[in-house]
Parts: structure tokens; C-alpha cells; sequence
């Protein structure tokens, strides 16, 4: 889901507004929608998840609150143009997802960061390309029809067959028995459980429909009754729900809104929860009719340095800009301490972080020192150091979400402390700009945990040829670790080939971690039962959630 | 007048043809591949193959007089073509927006006359009086305030503060209040000043002098007489000013969070959704030229006093009254 | 347009005949108000100056430098040490309002400068040359002004990227219509007046009756306009800068600065308000001075 939104805003025009709706969209992706997919690991290769959460119905009852209320909210993680529940395209099963429509076959623990049972009770890998999932037995389609093996895998036909995202997986096939599930993979595909727990991967009634587009059948607790084209869903509860009793009457949520408004949106009593922008937090805390959740999340806000371009091909140049930024000041002044300053990949507590192996303190001297060895002298006084009669000026290529712009300009200010120019560029379609490769210095967020593993992070962003590597990292080492990664299913030995990984790149000097991303979540009093994990609000547990 | 009806559609027909040249070369410039905006949705940089197909399948090698010609040609079938990004037709992406804009325009038209004609009239009675002079300098503080300040103003107040209306329109019962609001308001600036000058003006005529002299009641002169008078004026403002408002409310729908055309044009260029935004821009110049010539020909109707003069420079005329309405769409 | 029938009747007005018709009373109270007018041209335009000599100098009175960040003190309210607060990244806003103001207001009024000027030479060479050549550019006036015109800016500026120069472009691109059309009406009737005909008929060159006689005639029509449409076009400005399409970072700019604010609408209204006050301050000027000008040259409107 990271990328997705950043092309999408960047909406030069919508910029201010439509863009910072994507905003919203995106800040809040890390939040609930990378809640829902991201997260730790450490399931073995049998089958470790058992029914460990609530089984069926039992009559769960949810406690507290009004069972005729309706909840709002805006939707988040949706990071296309257009609205459209159709989980072909990539990262739009969430869409569903988080609306309460449609669930997947097994959920990610976002405390644990293991895999759990949903629609599915068990996996098991047969062999090294084989696996078998287990359909939970007496799940019902909102629509009446039993959720079988086969209706699972005309679903996972349909969405693999089509979802970009989920080449990752290299399934080749599915076959149905009973209420068996047998997916079989081209060579290895060692977290093919954890990306199953995707919300690209949901489950629904292929038969029901043929537009999926427009609105799905799900097993969820919520039945989607009404769609506009731009996503505003009118959802009511699924009084035959599997888990229980849903915990409201109905449901409502609104799309693509920008993040000032939603903010305002909350004062105003339309939304029961949202994400708000870093500066309007302060409305909401310490406020009696507000509750504020953060949690910290697994995405990273890091530079990429391009090693093939203009000035930064010079090494020392590349080393001075190691020194040259004070993420400190950063993170309170341009995130508001919102959270937490890196200059590693992974979030302190992840089994797969190896710390920084260099010195990346900010140090304006030693960042001049460097320029003034390697031969960068103010000559002219001007500020702004030359070498060979020639002015540095970086580029610095953004685009509109995560506050890039005024990072960007932060940073601006910073280089200019160490004698070096720099122009800013915003892009409205930031991966055909970065792909370009003309750029000095670009801003980027990832979530480094995607589906609790550092697979879908690593591998884009470092292996050679990585959709999202865009200043053409290319470490022999680097790509055969990553080769192995694919394959291993030993969580501890893909811990080691991470790390191992990690060493390469911080070796070189071509990236920046700044740091990792608190997402906070703003409730009106009386929502109750809300779920939290590591990455934030848990979706899967959207059904448990009431209203007074 | 029947040959001037028919002379002012013939006219339409060069026009559009300029109009559809532009609105296509306009786009056809833009940066940025559509093929490869479409195709990098996902998040993934779009495969050389799976370009070079879909770049194939949507005619982007051929050349442009021949991409020119059968965008031309599919729209005098009624096809607009499809938008990149929803896969829908355009003209039902049209279809399904216009609605919205319209009663957004018609609502926020009828709320300015609501409110502007009484404003103005009491100015034009109490012409230099201090209801007069506060209502004018009120109205040009009004006018001298970027739309979307006010809008952003209205949010707040009406929405944060006091609760009344949502402040995001889309999906809501009463969403389209804050937008129509904010145009009204905005829109009524220029209008009590139009309305009361129209009226001081008709007060001056000589046949309101004759009416006074005759002994008629004040209030009969001003209502039967001035404004009876006044009116086709100002609602021929209101027309030429609606066609433009149908084109000119994006900002506003924007801070708003409206469903309405103009937000989903400005998402669509944004998007590089060649095909949504030639067509939008094709269909509104086409609905503005209409909503000119309906309005010059009822206009010549309505006032028989000017018809005749009327007729020579309705086009000229035009061009100032619908001036004043750029500057609410800012 | 009532700008033409005014002048007109102007001209009309030398007649002898038109004098003696109208009582003395009415004569004097007529110069009186033209005393006014005149009065009140002359303030607005020596406040209008003053704006145009004030955003120049503006930026020596800054109290700080406009692009200096200090990411200790972002969004601080308005104090002793900065005036009107600082912004999202710790810049002074008063510097940045003192700095910023020539690209606001320049940036209106280039426009206005040069669609008065393109619009003019196509209307008046319209209305000059006539036949096939005013029937086709007319069309394509017709076509231009048939566009959304926000859409089509937004579009222009979209096409050719952000920043202020593009942006200017763009506003341009629409805007010239209206004084093509205006240029051309006023030249077709001032054509038709005997002392053109007469000067055709004395031998000068038709370039020197179009430059000497036709063009400053309908100079005075285009001149209301033009000072009629800063105010609007520094509002114009200010939507486009609201998009993200104005002036590119980190440049001060109010309208850019108005788009940064409005994401602490609610947290740091200063970061809006003064912004916003600026542009209100000058639009008003501008508008006002606008207003005088048409008074001046249309004595018998009030205004529109």
C-alpha cells in the first residue's frame, strides 16, 4: 500500500485538496490498512495457527453499547484515483477489508505479528511447494452460499491471477476439495500463509456478481448496501456473522477525504474515528470528548541518494550528506515528535533490525570537513561551496503526502548549512519521476514489515531491478540474500539473511533513514472495543467495535 | 429572430470545432504517458510489454491527426471515450457528476437572487443612505475575499463550531449546503451591487418620473415599475453568470468535498485522465455556448425594449457580465 | 458595452447642441461630481503607487530572512520576537509576507499587462481588418471563452508544470478574450465616426488613422477594464497558488502561503489570517483604484 498513494496524490491540481485526501488516505494506511497487513513473523512451516481467537457464533456478545447505533468513519488505504472494491488491482482489497465487507483466510496478530485463523482454521506446507489451508466449516456468504474450498479459490484465482502486489507470492495454482484448499507455488514461497493474511487477498462470492468493482459479497460482519462512485459505502450489520453479533446497526464511511478535514470532520460529530494530520492532534488531546490512540508503526521515512547523478556521484559527497541532517529537529518540527528518529530500517523492536554500522550523526563540520577534503571550497563566498569552478545544487524530488513537501524544505535549509544548494521538485506521479533516475536526493515512506516479514520491503526496494529501487542499488550480495530469502521458511535464518542485508546497505551510502512513523488515531468518546496492534487499528476486529 | 436563432447555431458549429481542437491538443501535450499512469497504478513500474499493448490498444501510436479524428468521430456516436482510470465511459462518468454540479448551481443561483434582489433594491432606495453604504462596503469586503477563504471560513463556523452542516459534503443528506453557501455568498457580492445599480438606474428613467408625477404610490412605482423593469436584466445576468458557474464551482467543490464535475475534472487532470477531461471540458464549453444563446434569445423575448439593440450586442454584452463571475470560482 | 456607449455619448456630449439641453444646474452639479471623481482617481491611484514602490522595497523591512528555518519554533504564535508568528517550518511570517508581496501582486498585474496588450493588437486588428480574418479569430475568441475558464488554467499550468512563470501563462491563456472582444467592438464603432472617415478620406495611411486616431479611442475602454481586472487576477492567482500551482517552494508567495496555512486552519490561524489579510488589503486597493478609473473614464456608471 505504500507506494500506490504516492502516485496518486501528487495530484499537482487536487494537490492541496484532493492530494492531501489521498493524504489522509496514506497517513491513515500506515495506520489501520498497514495495521491490518503488516506486522511481525514467526509462525513455523506446519501448521501453527490452530483456533486460537473466537470460533464461530457462540453468540460473542460485544458488550456494551447501542445495538442501534451507526458508526462513520472515512475509509482509509484507499489509494486510487477512483474507488473500487475490485481486489484485482493492487491494494484496493482493503477497500473491502476495512469496511467490514470481506475478510480474509487468516489474519496477522498485530501484537505478536504471527498468523491467525480467520475464514481458514489451519495451514500446512506438504512440500516445499505445497500448501493446504483449511476452510472454516458453517461460514455463510452474506448472501446465504457456504464459504467452500472452492468458492476460496475461484476468489484467490480471480485476485492472484490479476493483483500485481501478489507476484510476490509465485503461486501457480489452486485446487479445491471438500473444504480443503491446496495452493501450489512456483519453486519455494516461504511466507505464502503471511501474504494470504493481505487484505489484497479477501475472499468473496465470485458467482454473485460481475462487476466487482462496484461493490462484493464478503463473509464479513458488515453487508454493503449502497456504493457511490467516489466510495462513500453504507454498510448494515450481518446478523448471520460467523463470530457473532456485530456491534452496530450499521455502518457508513466516507472516501478520500483530505486530512485537515477529517479532523474538522471529528469536531463536527460526522466521524466516529479518523487519522488527523500531526499538527491537529493537539485539538483532540486532552480533550474529554476524544480519545487518542498511537501506536508505532514498521514505515520508515528515508532518502534515497543517487549514486548515478550530477554531484551525488561523488562519494564524499554522499558521505557528507550522512552528517548533514538533524533528524531531531526534524521529528519535532516538521512531524511535531510524532515519531521516533532512525538511521536504521527497522523499528527497534524488529527481529529482523541490524543497526546502522556507520556514524550518520549530525554534524555540520564533519559533513564540511568532508566536502572541504574531497575539494568543495566556497571560493566565490557565496555560501555555497564549488568544486572545479562549479556551484553544488542537488535535486530533491518529493511528492505531495507524509509532509514531504515541508521536509523537503527543512532539508533544503540543512544542505544549505553545509555550503550546498538545492532545488526542490514535487512530482504528481513520483515513481514515473524517480524512475527516471534524474534526481540527487528523493523522499520515500515503506512500510518494512508488510505482512509482518521484511520480504516485501527488501526486495523492491534493494534487489536489482526493484520497482521501487530508484537509484539502482545493485549489490551482487545483496541479490543473491535476497534470492535465498525468497526460499527460507526458518524465521530466525530470514532474520540473518535480513540483517546480512542490511550490512550491505548500510555500507554503501546510497540511503537516509530518518525515521519511523507513530500513526495516531482520534476516536469520539464512546467507541468501544476497538482492537489495536503494533501498526495500529486492527480491522479484522471491526465487527467487536460499539457505539454508546 | 428566427433567423437570428438560426444564425447563432450555425455559429456553434466552427466554435465547437475550435473548442474540440483545443480541448484535445491541450491534453495530447500534457506530460506523463497515460499507458504508463494507468499501468503503474498498482504501485508497480508498468513492463515494456504490457505498455507497448496497452499504449497499442488505446490508439497512443497512431498518429495524432488520426487520434484527433476518431475521438471527433466517436463523439458524433455519442462515445466520449472511456476514463483511464475508472474504466467507465465518460459520458456516464459525466452523467453521473453533472447532477450534482447543476443542482449546486441552480441552488446556490436561486439562494444569490433570494438574497441579493431585496439587499439590493434597499440599497437602490436608500441609495447613499448608511444601509446603502454599510450593504456596499460589506458586499465589496465580500468580494474582495478569495472563495475558498470563505468556504474554509463556513467550515469552521458552520461546521466545527456551531454543528449545523457537515463539513464534508460528499455522502451527506445535507452536504450541499456549505458549498451552496459559500457560493451565494461569494455570488451575491457582485449581485447586490448589479441589482442596485439596474434598479437606480430604471429610478431615473423618465417613465418612472411620469408615474410620480401621475401620483402613484412609491412602492408601486418601485415594484410595478423600476423592478418590473430591472428584473430581465438582472436574470439575464443570472444566465449568462449560471453557464459560467457550471464550469467555475471546482474550488469550492474541492474544499467542500462535493461530488459535483468541477472536483472530478481537477482529479482527472491530476489523474492524466485524457479521455474524462476532454470530454468534461468538451461538454461544458458545448453546455456554456447553449446556456448563452437560451439566455440572449429569452432575453430578447422577455424585453422588448431591447431587443433590438439587443440583438446587435448581446455577444458583447456577454463578455462583461459573465467577467464578474470568474472571480467566484477562486 | 456600456464602457463604448458612455464614450460615445462623451463625444456625443462636445456637441454644442447636447450643452445648451442641459440646465445649468445640472451642468454644476455634474462638474461637481466629476471634482469628486477626479479627487478620488487621484487617492486611489497614489495608494495604488504606493503599493506597487511598498512590495519592492517591502522586503528591506523584513526583520528576518524569509527562508531562514528554525525547526525549534515552527508554528509559534504570533509574539514580541515574531510578529505575525511563524510558519509550519519556523520561518517569520512577516518577513515572508514583506517578501513575498511583488510576486502577488506582480504576478496580477503581468497578467493584466499582457492580455491587455495581446487581447487589444487582436481585437483591435479584428475590428480593423474585418472580414474572413476577424470572422475566424472571433470563433476562436468564441471557443476560448466557451472553456471552463479555472479548468483550463488548471489544465495549462498542469501541462507546463508549477511555478509562477507557468502559472502566469496559464492565467493568460483565457484571459485575453475578453479584451480582444472589448478592443474589437470599440474599434468598430469608433471606424464608423466621421472624423475616421475623414481622416481616411484626407490621405493619411490606414496605419497611421488605426495608430493616431482608432487606438487611443478605444484605449480608454481597455484601461477600465484592465485596472478593473488586477483585483481579480491577484485573486485568480491566489486559487491557483490554493492547487499548487503557484510560485514553486520555498519563495514566499500570500497565496502560496494561504496553502500552506490551511492545513493549521484551526491549530495556528495566524499562519492564514495575515496571509490572508495581505491579499484582502490589496485587492481592495486594487479594486478601489479599479473602480476610480472607471468612474473617471465612465462618469455615468456608478460601477458594476
Amino acid at each position: 500500500m505504500k507506494k500506490t498513494k504516492f502516485m496518486k496524490f501528487a495530484g499537482i491540481a487536487a494537490s492541496a485538496v484532493m492530494a492531501c485526501g489521498f493524504l489522509a488516505g496514506c497517513g491513515a494506511t500506515s495506520g489501520t490498512d498497514s495495521g491490518t497487513t503488516t506486522a511481525g513473523s514467526s509462525e513455523t512451516t506446519t501448521a501453527a495457527a490452530t483456533s486460537a481467537s473466537s470460533t464461530s457464533a457462540s453468540g460473542t456478545s460485544t458488550g456494551s453499547g447501542n445495538p442501534n447505533a451507526e458508526l462513520y468513519y472515512t475509509q482509509s488505504g484507499h489509494t486510487q484515483g477512483t474507488f473500487t472494491t475490485d481486489p484485482a488491482v493492487a491494494y484496493q482489497g482493503a477497500n473491502t477489508f476495512n469496511l467490514g465487507i470481506t475478510e480474509t483466510l487468516f489474519n496477522l496478530d498485530l501484537e505478536t505479528r504471527e498468523v491467525k485463523p480467520s475464514l481458514a482454521t489451519e495451514y500446512k506446507q506438504v512440500d516445499d511447494t505445497t500448501w493446504e489451508i483449511t476452510i472454516r466449516d458453517g461460514v455463510k456468504f452474506s448472501n446465504g452460499k457456504e464459504l467452500t474450498a472452492e468458492a476460496c479459490k475461484k476468489a484467490l484465482e480471480y485476485t492472484f491471477g490479476a493483483n500485481s502486489a501478489l507476484a510476490i507470492a509465485n503461486v501457480s495454482s489452486f485446487e479445491a476439495n471438500g473444504q480443503t484448499l491446496t495452493i501450489k507455488t512456483d519453486g519455494i514461497s516461504a511466507i505464502l500463509p503471511r501474504i494470504l493474511t493481505s487484505s489484497d487477498c479477501i475472499i468473496f462470492d465470485t458467482e454473485a456478481s460481475s462487476d466487482y468493482s462496484k461493490g462484493l459479497i464478503g463473509t464479513g460482519p458488515y453487508i454493503l448496501q449502497n456504493m457511490d462512485a467516489e466510495g462513500n459505502c453504507d454498510m448494515v450489520r450481518n446478523d448471520d456473522y460467523w463470530q457473532g453479533t456485530p456491534g452496530v446497526a450499521a455502518i457508513h464511511a466516507k472516501t478520500g477525504i483530505e486530512t485537515a478535514q477529517i479532523a474538522s470532520a471529528l469536531q463536527s460529530g460526522e466521524i466516529d474515528w479518523g487519522g488527523v494530520a500531526d499538527s491537529d492532534l493537539q485539538l483532540f488531546e486532552n480533550n474529554p470528548d476524544y480519545t487518542v490512540e498511537t501506536r508505532n508503526a514498521s514505515r520508515v521515512y528515508y532518502l534515497y541518494i543517487n549514486p548515478n547523478y550530477t554531484f551525488t556521484e561523488d562519494n564524499a559527497v554522499r558521505e557528507a550528506l550522512q552528517h548533514a541532517f538533524d533528524r531531531e529537529a526534524i521529528l519535532e518540527g516538521v512531524y511535531q515528535g510524532h515519531g521516533s528518529v532512525t538511521d536504521s530500517i527497522f523499528v527497534p523492536d524488529s527481529k529482523f533490525r541490524a543497526e546502522q554500522t556507520k556514524d550518520t550523526s549530525y554534524n555540520v563540520d564533519e559533513a564540511k570537513k568532508i566536502l572541504s577534503d574531497a575539494g568543495y571550497t566556497d571560493s566565490n563566498g557565496d555560501g555555497i561551496v564549488e568544486k572545479d569552478g562549479q556551484a553544488v545544487k542537488l535535486n530533491i524530488t518529493t511528492y505531495k503526502a507524509n509532509n514531504f513537501p515541508n521536509l523537503c524544505e527543512a532539508l533544503q535549509n540543512m544542505l544549505k548549512e553545509i555550503g550546498i544548494d538545492s532545488e526542490i521538485v514535487v512530482s504528481e506521479q513520483i515513481m514515473d519521476e524517480l524512475g527516471k533516475g534524474e534526481f540527487n536526493i528523493a523522499t520515500y515512506g515503506y512500510n518494512t514489515e508488510t505482512y509482518g516479514d521484511c520480504l516485501n520491503y527488501l526486495e523492491p526496494v534493494y534487489g536489482e531491478g526493484g520497482n521501487s529501487n530508484f537509484n539502482k542499488f545493485n549489490v551482487p550480495e545483496v541479490n543473491d540474500l535476497l534470492a535465498k530469502l525468497k526460499e527460507e521458511t526458518d524465521e530466525s535464518k530470514r532474520a540473518e539473511y535480513a540483517k546480512e542485508i542490511q550490512k550491505y546497505i548500510y555500507d554503501a551510502n546510497d540511503h537516509i533513514y530518518l525515521m519511523h512513523v507513530i500513526n495516531s488515531t482520534v476516536f469520539r468518546k464512546g467507541i468501544n472495543n476497538v482492537t489495536f496492534g503494533l501498526g495500529g487499528m486492527d480491522m479484522s476486529q471491526l465487527w467487536k467495535i460499539t457505539k454508546d | 429572430m428566427k433567423k437570428y436563432i438560426i444564425k447563432r447555431l450555425l455559429w456553434l458549429i466552427p466554435i465547437m470545432f475550435i473548442v474540440s481542437l483545443i480541448a484535445f491538443f491541450l491534453m495530447y501535450l500534457s506530460p506523463g504517458d497515460p499507458a504508463a499512469i494507468y499501468l503503474s497504478q498498482g504501485g508497480d513500474a508498468p513492463d515494456a510489454e504490457a505498455l507497448a499493448a496497452l499504449r497499442e490498444q488505446l490508439g497512443l501510436n497512431d498518429p495524432v491527426w488520426v487520434q484527433y479524428g476518431r475521438w471527433v468521430g466517436n463523439i458524433f456516436r455519442g462515445d466520449l471515450g472511456t476514463s483511464i482510470f475508472t474504466g467507465n465511459p465518460v459520458a456516464q462518468e459525466i452523467a453521473n457528476y453533472f447532477p450534482n454540479t447543476l443542482k449546486l448551481t441552480a441552488l446556490s443561483m436561486a439562494l444569490t437572487l433570494a438574497v441579493s434582489i431585496p439587499l439590493g433594491i434597499l440599497c437602490a432606495v436608500f441609495e447613499n443612505k448608511w444601509i446603502d453604504v454599510v450593504l456596499r462596503v460589506l458586499s465589496f469586503i465580500n468580494g474582495s475575499m478569495p472563495g475558498f477563504f470563505i468556504a474554509m471560513l463556513l467550515i469552521l463556523i458552520l461546521g466545527v463550531r456551531l454543528r449545523w452542516l457537515p463539513t464534508i459534503s460528499s455522502g451527506s443528506a445535507l452536504g450541499i449546503w456549505m458549498p451552496t453557501f459559500t457560493l451565494a455568498i461569494a455570488l451575491s457580492a457582485s449581485y447586490v451591487r448589479q441589482i442596485r445599480n439596474a434598479i437606480i438606474e430604471e429610478l431615473g428613467q423618465d417613465y418612472i418620473r411620469m408615474e410620480r408625477a401621475k401620483g402613484i404610490k412609491e412602492w408601486a412605482v418601485l415594484f410595478k415599475g423600476a423592478l418590473k423593469c430591472a428584473l430581465p436584466r438582472i436574470l439575464t445576468l443570472a444566465g449568462l453568470n449560471f453557464g459560467a458557474l457550471l464550469g467555475g464551482t471546482s474550488i469550492i467543490e474541492i474544499v467542500c468535498t462535493y461530488q459535483g464535475l468541477g472536483r472530478l475534472a481537477v482529479n482527472s487532470i491530476t489523474n492524466r485522465d485524457y479521455p474524462l477531461m476532454q470530454g468534461y471540458v468538451l461538454v461544458m464549453a458545448f453546455i456554456y455556448v447553449i446556456v448563452n444563446l437560451v439566455v440572449d434569445i429569452l432575453h430578447a423575448y422577455v424585453d422588448p425594449r431591447v431587443k433590438q439593440q439587443y440583438m446587435k450586442s448581446a455577444v458583447r454584452k456577454k463578455v462583461r457580465l459573465t467577467d464578474g463571475s470568474n472571480k467566484v470560482v477562486q | 458595452m456600456e464602457a463604448i456607449k458612455s464614450f460615445n455619448e462623451k463625444i456625443d456630449g462636445l456637441k454644442p447642441s447636447s450643452i445648451i439641453s442641459k440646465s445649468a444646474a445640472k451642468i454644476r452639479k455634474r462638474a461637481l461630481k466629476k471634482n469628486r471623481t477626479k479627487l478620488r482617481f487621484i487617492i486611489w491611484s497614489c495608494i495604488a503607487a504606493a503599493l506597487f514602490v511598498f512590495v519592492i522595497i517591502a522586503p528591506a523591512f523584513a526583520p528576518y530572512d524569509p527562508y531562514a528555518i528554525d525547526l525549534k519554533n515552527t508554528l509559534s504564535a504570533p509574539s514580541d520576537i515574531h510578529v505575525m508568528g511563524t510558519d509550519y517550518v519556523g520561518r517569520d511570517i512577516l518577513s515572508r509576507i514583506l517578501c513575498g508581496g511583488y510576486r502577488s501582486v506582480y504576478a496580477a498585474v503581468a497578467v493584466v499587462a499582457i492580455t491587455a496588450t495581446i487581447g487589444t493588437i487582436i481585437g483591435t486588428l479584428c475590428g480593423y481588418i474585418g472580414g474572413a480574418f476577424d470572422v475566424i479569430v472571433m470563433r476562436i475568441t468564441d471557443a476560448f471563452q466557451a472553456f471552463p475558464s479555472l479548468i483550463f488554467t488548471i489544465a495549462v499550468a498542469a501541462m507546463l508544470g508549477g511555478g509562477m512563470l507557468n502559472a502566469i501563462v496559464a492565467m493568460c491563456a483565457i484571459s485575453w478574450t475578453s479584451y480582444a472582444r472589448m478592443a474589437r467592438s470599440s474599434v468598430m464603432s469608433v471606424k464608423e465616426r466621421t472624423y475616421v472617415k475623414a481622416a481616411l478620406i484626407t490621405g493619411s495611411s490606414k496605419a497611421s488613422v488605426l495608430f493616431k486616431t482608432i487606438l487611443p479611442n478605444s484605449l480608454g475602454s481597455i484601461i477600465v477594464m484592465a485596472s478593473m481586472h488586477v483585483s481579480n487576477e491577484i485573486l485568480a492567482f491566489a486559487g491557483l497558488s490554493f492547487l499548487g500551482l503557484g510560485t514553486a517552494k520555498p519563495f514566499p508567495e500570500w497565496g502560496t502561503m494561504l496553502n500552506d496555512g490551511q492545513q493549521t486552519l484551526q491549530t495556528a490561524p495566524w499562519t492564514v489570517i495575515f496571509p490572508g489579510l495581505a491579499i484582502f488589503a490589496v485587492v481592495i486597493i486594487m479594486g478601489m483604484f479599479g473602480d476610480s478609473v472607471n468612474e473617471l473614464l465612465n462618469p455615468d456608471k456608478d460601477d458594476n
